[in-house]
This record gives C-alpha cells, structure tokens and sequence, in this order.
C-alpha cells in the first residue's frame, strides 16, 4: 500500500530555518570536538596527506617512494618523510521508509527525514563520503556517494522526494546493504523496527553486528505507538499488510499493550548494547535538536567521538 | 392461543428499542496501527473475526429482542384453551359434599382434583368472562357472585374444602337449577358441573336457555370404599338395660372383587363389638347394603363410636360414626282412662314389672295439660285440645284436630293389615302378617301423620308427628280383638309406641342423633364437638357440618354422622366418559401461560449474563 508520502509537511521537514540551525548544530558539534582535541588523545596515525609532518630513518619494506633524496644526498643516510594522516569516512545513512515510519504517525517520517539530513548535513560539511540507503523490505541506494557541501542542497531535494511505502522487513532489507569496502565507515539505521512481527527485528540486528562500520540504530518511536489513546470496539488494520482485526480495548487491555511495547523496545536496547550496537530511542515528541545533540555526544566518529 | 389482556401487546412496540440499538449502535472505529502484533498479543476475546462478532451481535439482538418479547407476552396473558368456548358468564358448580374427599391413588381429593382442573380450564376464559362459584352439598353456596376478577375465583376455589354432608340428586338438581338462575343472568353462559357423579346424571333440562351445562366429572375408574350409611340404638321393648345397635354397611369395590370389612364398637374406648362382613361386588362394583345388628346389655358410657375398616378405603369420612348411649331410666307413662282397656293395662303392668317404664293413672276427669310425663296414653278418651307432647291413644271415640276419626259401627274385624311401612320402628318385631283386630274406626290425619296398618275400610294405625310431639294412634279394641290382644304382637306394638313416641324428649336428654348438615335449633351459645372444636352458636342454630358427638353449653348434646347410602356408594366413571375433567393437565402447553413466559424470560436472562461474561456476547 503506498502512501503520498512525498508532500506531506514538507515545510515542517525542511522550513526556512531548519538548515540554519543545522548549520548551528554543526558548529556546536565542531566546537565540541575542537574542545575534546585539546586533550593529549591525539591519533598518531599516519597517512598519505600533501601535510608534512616528519622525517624518519628508512626501514625495510617502506615505500621506497618516500625516500627524501635530498636528505640522503646532504646526510648519505635514508629518511622517509612522514606526512599528516586526514581520516575520510564514508556515511551511511540507511532509512527506512515503510509505510509504518508516515502512517499513522507522520512526525516519524518528519524526524527521520530530518535526521537523515542532519546527518548528511554535518557528514558532507565534515569532508566525509556520505551515501543514502532506502530500506522497507528491500535496501535500495538513493543516491550515489555524495562528498562536499555543495551536495547538501541536492540532498535536502532527494530527502523530500523520497516515497515511504511497502511492508517493513529488516530481515531482509539489512543484508542487502551492500557488502564489500563500502560497508567500512559510519551506518546509520533509522527505522522504526515494526513490521509484522517486531520480533524478527532482533534477529534482523544482527546483520549490523557483522558489519565493518560503526553502526547506530537510531529507533524512530511515536508516543502514540507507546501509549494509543484507544478503547472500546475498535477496527483495527495494519498500514503495512493492510490485515483488519476487529478488538474490544479495554483500560486492562491497554496497559498490556504498553507493557508488551516497552519490553520489546527494552529487548531491542539490550540487543543492541550486547551486539556492541548504539542504539538511540527517539522520540517523535521530544525537540530534534535537543535530541540530536544528545545522541551526537554519545560518541561517534561523525561527531569526532 | 387468546391473549386474556390483547391491549398489551401494544407495548411489543419495545421491541424498535434493541433493533435501534443493534442498527445504530456505534460502529467500530477505523484505527490504522503501524503493527497489530502487539494487539494480537492480548486476550483471546480480542481475536474474534468479523463473523463470530457478526454472530455474537446478532445473538445479542435476538437474546434481548426475546426478553422485551417474552415479557410483552406475559403481560398480555397468553392462554391456550382446551376449547374454542366463547361465553359471556361461567357457573362452576363445585360439588363440596363427603364423596369428594375421596382420595385416588396420586393422594389427591376430588375436590382437589376438581379445583385443579377448573382453574386450568379458567385460564382460558377470556378476561371478560363472568365467574360465579357454588359449592354445594346438601344445601348451595354461592362462593363467588359474579366476578372478572380471576384471581379472587381462584382463591375461592382453592380456599374450598369438603363437607362432611350428603348430597343426592334433588340437591344436585337444586343447586344445577340455581346455578342456571345465575348463569342465565348473561348468556350466552356455561355452568361447569364439576362433580364425582356420572356426567349423565342430571338431566340438561332444568338449565334456562342460554346455559349450557358442562359436566366435568372426576369420579375414580375403580373405586374403593365401604362406609356406614345407616346406623341407630334402640332400646329393647320389651327387656329394659338391654340395646340393640343397627348398622348398614355399603361399599364400592372393583368389579367382580371381593373383601373383608371389619366394624369395630367401642363405648369410652373399650371394645364391646367386633364384626366381620366378606363385600362381594357385583360388575358394577357395587356391593350389596349389609344390615347387621348387635345388642349391648347395661352399656356403661356416654358416647358409641362405630368405626369401619377396608383395606385400601378410599373414602373415610363415613368409615366413622358416634352414638350417644340413651339413658336406661323407666318411662314415665301416664295412662288417661275411665275404664282402661284390660289387656292396655296388662301390657302396661307387665311392661312396668320389667322395670322398663312407670306408669300412673289418671282419671280423665283430673286431666291436665301440665302433667309430666313421657308418653300419655289416652284410651276411649280425648282431652279437649292436642297435648303438647307424646301421645299413644286406643280407640279414639272422637275426632282431635288434626285427628278425624270416623267410628265404625259395631266394628270391621281385619286381618293381616296393610303394611306401608314395615320398617317403622313402631311395628319393629310386630307380625302384622298374623295381627286380626276389630277396627273400631277409620283414621285420618294431616300434617305428618303416616298410615301404618290399612284395612279395606282405612288406616286403623297411624304414627307421626303432631305439633310438638310424636303420636301413635291405634283405632282398635284390643278387648274385642282376641288375636290382638293376646298375641305378643299387642304388648310389642304398645312398647314400641311408647319409646317411639318418647324417643324425642329422651334424646333432648341423652343426645340427638343427626345426619351431619342437618341444621338444629339449640340451647347455648358455644358447640363443642368431640375433637374439641368450639362453634359460636349464631341465633340459636347450629348447622352439624362434622362428624362426632357434641355438646353446648346450654345442655344439649348429640352425634352427627354422615350414614349416607349415595355419599357411601361411590360413583364410578364410566369407561366411555365423553366428558372429564383434566383435559388441560394432559396438554403441557394449554391453560396460562404467563409461569412459563416468565421461566423462558429468566432463562434467556441467565442465558445472556453468561454469554455476556464468559464469551463476551453484548
């Protein structure tokens, strides 16, 4: 069942002010990591960068090509010179659009869209390779790999188009996330976790484990999925499969109903930590930036944690 | 199927009420989740698909529809005839006398039986339909004048109860003919003729046009019963002290049957008498009257009781009859003559040397009215006026209102009288057959005077009631009438006389001895039975309406009793009866309806709080 999920509230995703104060969040997060660098936890890896950063004396099996000749002629002994290691990360944003993230509570999409910019916005203005992965019951590239600041803008495009539609599967659409180098970097994986049978999202879980990246599952939840203000004889049908139930709620009814959900949210948290998974728990009500900042300064190598 | 209250089903309108409810009841409102798993996870209840709730609505609707039906229904009476009858007014006609106590095998009376069934019948009456109640026995009640309102006819019906008293044809048919007089008050009417007797009995004809009698008879296919129906004490004439008992037994048995039947007297609770009779029923059941008789010599006592048992006896109210002993004191006679009869006063000598009377003479001369005495006995002689008491008079020389007396001259000797009645107790032991007198006139009475030997000539013997006495009045000359005189037919008839015509003012003493219902003047305001019942005497009548000796607190005493040949020989139903009662109680679903509208209601009630709770049915 598809839905119109390309129009709705685009305003409310993306107004006017939004990419400013993303822009401020970026900052905030710089001015943070710049803080953090102070410290004497400075990496000292080297790498392949024009910044020169020292010489050594040459030892068997280094790239010859390293060799500084100048030295050598002025010292007749071999140094390798040593440049400035700049790590580039790719990003992987993976974003569930089933028809479960739009109906029947649309500020899920609105955050995830939100937060799929978000992520963009600082991995693009960071220097990182960020690529945008649509997962339902299938993992679909969105885009290709996109690096500069000047693709947050056809980003920002690309994210308003994007149609939320089709069952959610992350048992399937998981593994699909294309393997081989590209899996290297930071995953992001915003989804809800629903679909027709939410225990299977444990099991999906674990395909991230395997993979070579730092992954975050970012658990897009509405107050009203937690607690529905339902009661009373109710026909109830499934934005996904499209499956009807008729039930009679009652008080008793609903508070198993929060319980069971807060459980399986519990159970996806605690699979998570013991998968070494980061896992976040959004919630649709809250203020975005308050919980962006929160989730970024929970450690992430985008956020240079 | 009537409704006794059609006008209430107006209110099945009611019914719009749950339909509406059902129709437009809220439907189940759209929800769209973004997963039903955790819904399915809950109560099984909440996993019913769309038919079972289609299926359980519906039953709801048709639990509830049923209940605003069923109680709609009750309030409007459903009844179901036993027939199609249409009548504006219905006289139950409720046989009460001591048959109907009766008990069948099931433990139940007739009478009980007749109720049951009048009031299933009553069910399907329409609510507008006249009731009357009679109950009647030897005389008619009227229980219940001419109502609508049912339940006051049933109350009356089931407040009824037997009465130890006989009823015969000629009351039946009296109270039948009242009860037309009634019923005939709105036609067109029924008179339900609820009785023990064969529906045929009573003829139709006696019924005003309009009414129609319904004979509903509850007589027992094969009765069984042996009962008292006659029983009396006499004194012996001729031997004072000495009492003969008599008692006539009837019965009722199957057809073709035989048994034992024991009478038991007893005087004070000791037995003196103890008799065995074999009953032999004929194809009809009846069995043939049994008379017997015993004598009881000096009984000390005051009350005889006489008690009859049969094996399997379904009737006992006649099983039971009590005596009051007569006092064994001497009569006192006073003869009234101027030259007495020889042989009058050798009777009389004798008699009194036996120690059985008293006798004085008084000259006529010296007569009056004020004497006391038992019995006077005047002979050749009258006094100017009736005397208010008992009287025996020989060879009356003239006429005394309301005798007449037409002398024959020089006498009509007769042989062997005429008896028309053998068994009165003035010719008890009397051989009429060998009496040869010499009729000195031809007598004629009125009022309650009755011929006991008839010549050709005339009654030459008359015996009744005159006034406020008993008279025995011979028209013979005994001194002439040497077959007369000197046989032992002569003191015998004169002894019989003398006791007969006492026989009253000894029982004002000693105790009267009735058939219950009879209806009595008496002294005192408080009646005492033997059972120790107390009954206010109202304007100095009692009516005996039970069975026993009794007593007032004015000084008269007595016994009832039922001795009845027609309570005792219980009727039996014919094999081809057309017409019997119970025809509602063979069909479960007649009569009222309104018990077994309100058990469906409860039921379909209980019924829905169950599923309501257990299955969510709602």
């Amino acid at each position: 069942m598809a839905a119109d999920t390309t129009v709705a509230a685009d305003d409310e995703l993306f107004d006017p002010t939004f990419l400013d104060r993303l822009r401020v969040l970026a900052l905030q997060v710089r001015r943070r990591r710049r803080q953090r660098r102070q410290g004497p936890a400075q990496t000292p890896a080297a790498g392949h960068t024009r910044e020169f950063k020292d010489h050594r004396h040459y030892a068997r099996g280094d790239d010859y090509r390293s060799i500084d000749w100048r030295v050598f002629a002025r010292l007749d002994r071999l140094f390798v010179r040593v440049f400035e290691e700049i790590q580039e990360y790719h990003v992987h944003v993976l974003l569930d659009c089933s028809t479960s993230m739009i109906e029947p509570c649309p500020r899920k999409r609105r955050d995830a869209l939100r937060l799929t910019v978000a992520i963009g916005y600082l991995a693009l203005s960071g220097g990182h390779r960020l690529s945008l992965h649509s997962i339902n019951d299938t993992c679909r590239r969105e885009l290709p790999p996109l690096k500069g600041q000047g693709h947050v803008h056809g980003l920002v495009e690309h994210c308003r188009k994007l149609a939320f539609s089709g069952p959610s599967d992350l048992a399937v659409s998981l593994p699909r996330f294309s393997a081989g180098n590209e899996r290297r970097g930071i995953a992001f994986v915003i989804s809800d976790c629903l679909g027709s049978d939410p225990a299977q999202a444990l099991t999906a879980l674990r395909t991230m484990r395997s993979w070579p990246a730092e992954s975050h599952l970012i658990q897009v939840i509405d107050p009203a999925e937690r607690s529905p203000a339902l009661e009373g004889e109710l026909r109830l049908e499934d934005v996904e499969t499209g499956e009807q139930r008729r039930v009679w709620l009652t008080r008793d009814d609903l508070a198993r109903y929060r319980t069971a959900f807060a459980g399986w949210c519990d159970e996806i948290a605690r699979t998570c930590a013991s998968w070494q998974l980061d896992h976040v728990a959004w919630d649709t009500a809250q203020p975005f930036e308050d919980q962006f900042l929160a989730f970024l300064e929970r450690g992430s190598a985008l956020s240079g944690g | 199927m009537r409704f006794l209250l059609p006008g209430a089903l107006a209110w099945l309108l009611l019914l719009a009420i749950p339909l509406i409810l059902h129709l437009v009841r809220p439907r189940a409102r759209a929800v769209r989740t973004s997963t039903l798993a955790f819904f399915l996870g809950l109560d099984r209840r909440q996993q019913e698909s769309p038919w079972l709730r289609w299926l359980k609505r519906l039953l709801a609707l048709v639990l509830s529809a049923s209940v605003v039906a069923g109680v709609v229904l009750a309030l409007s009476r459903p009844v179901v005839a036993p027939s199609d009858e249409s009548v504006r007014s219905v006289v139950l006609l409720v046989d009460r006398s001591a048959s109907m106590a009766t008990r069948a095998d099931d433990g139940r009376t007739r009478l009980e039986q007749v109720v049951a069934s009048a009031r299933a019948r009553l069910a399907g009456l329409s609510a507008g339909c006249a009731l009357t109640i009679i109950a009647h026995d030897a005389r008619s009640d009227i229980v219940v004048a001419a109502t609508i309102d049912r339940r006051e006819a049933e109350r009356a019906l089931t407040a009824l109860t037997v009465h130890p008293v006989a009823s015969d044809a000629a009351t039946h048919a009296a109270a039948l003919a009242l009860a037309g007089r009634l019923a005939a008050a709105a036609t067109p009417a029924q008179v339900w003729d609820l009785s023990d007797a064969p529906a045929a009995d009573t003829p139709d004809t006696i019924l005003p046009g309009g009414v129609t009698r319904v004979p509903l008879s509850v007589a027992l296919a094969t009765p069984v019963n042996a009962g008292i129906s006659a029983a009396d004490l006499r004194r012996r004439p001729l031997e004072p002290g000495q009492l003969d008992v008599f008692v006539e037994i009837s019965a009722t048995l199957a057809p073709n049957t035989a048994a034992e039947a024991v009478l038991v007297a007893n005087i004070d609770a000791q037995e003196v008498a103890l008799r065995t009779l074999a009953l032999s029923a004929d194809a009809d059941g009846h069995c043939a009257v049994q008379r017997l008789s015993f004598g009881l010599d000096h009984p000390t006592g005051a009350v005889l009781r006489l008690s009859l048992r049969l094996t399997g006896d379904q009737l006992p109210l006649d099983d039971l009859v009590e005596l009051r002993l007569p006092e064994l004191t001497p009569l006192h006679v006073l003869l009234v003559a101027d030259e007495p009869d020889p042989f009058l006063v050798l009777v009389l000598a004798g008699l009194e040397k036996a120690g059985g009377m008293r006798v004085e003479r008084l000259a006529p001369a010296a007569w009056t009215p004020t004497t006391v005495a038992d019995v006077v006995v005047f002979h050749r002689w009258l006094p100017p006026t009736w005397p208010e008491r008992a009287v025996l008079i020989v060879d009356p020389p003239g006429n005394l209102s309301p005798l007449t007396v037409t002398p024959i001259t020089d006498g009509l000797p007769v042989e062997s009288p005429r008896c028309p009645d053998a068994s009165h107790p003035v010719l008890f032991g009397v051989a009429s057959a060998r009496v040869a007198a010499l009729q000195t006139a031809v007598l004629s009475g009125d009022g309650g005077l009755q011929p006991l030997w008839l010549s050709p000539a005339g009654p030459l013997l008359l015996a009744g009631d005159v006034k406020s006495g008993r008279a025995v009045i011979l028209a013979a000359a005994p001194a002439r009438s040497a077959r007369l005189a000197l046989t032992a037919a002569y003191p015998l008839l004169i002894a019989n006389a003398l006791l007969w015509t006492s026989e009253p003012a000894r029982e004002r003493r000693t105790g009267h001895r009735h058939r219950t219902g009879t209806l009595l003047p008496l002294a005192g305001k408080t009646l005492t039975w033997s059972d120790g019942t107390a009954v206010t005497l109202r304007g100095g009548m009692a009516a005996l309406d039970r069975l026993g000796s009794w007593s007032t607190d004015g000084g008269d005493l007595g016994s009832a009793a039922l001795l009845s040949l027609e309570e005792s020989r219980l009727p039996r139903a014919p094999t081809t009866s057309t017409a019997v009662v119970g025809t509602a109680s063979g069909d479960w679903l007649s009569g009222d309806l309104l018990p077994l509208l309100v058990a469906l209601v409860f039921s379909v009630l209980l019924i829905d709080a169950w599923l309501c709770h257990r299955w969510g049915v709602s």
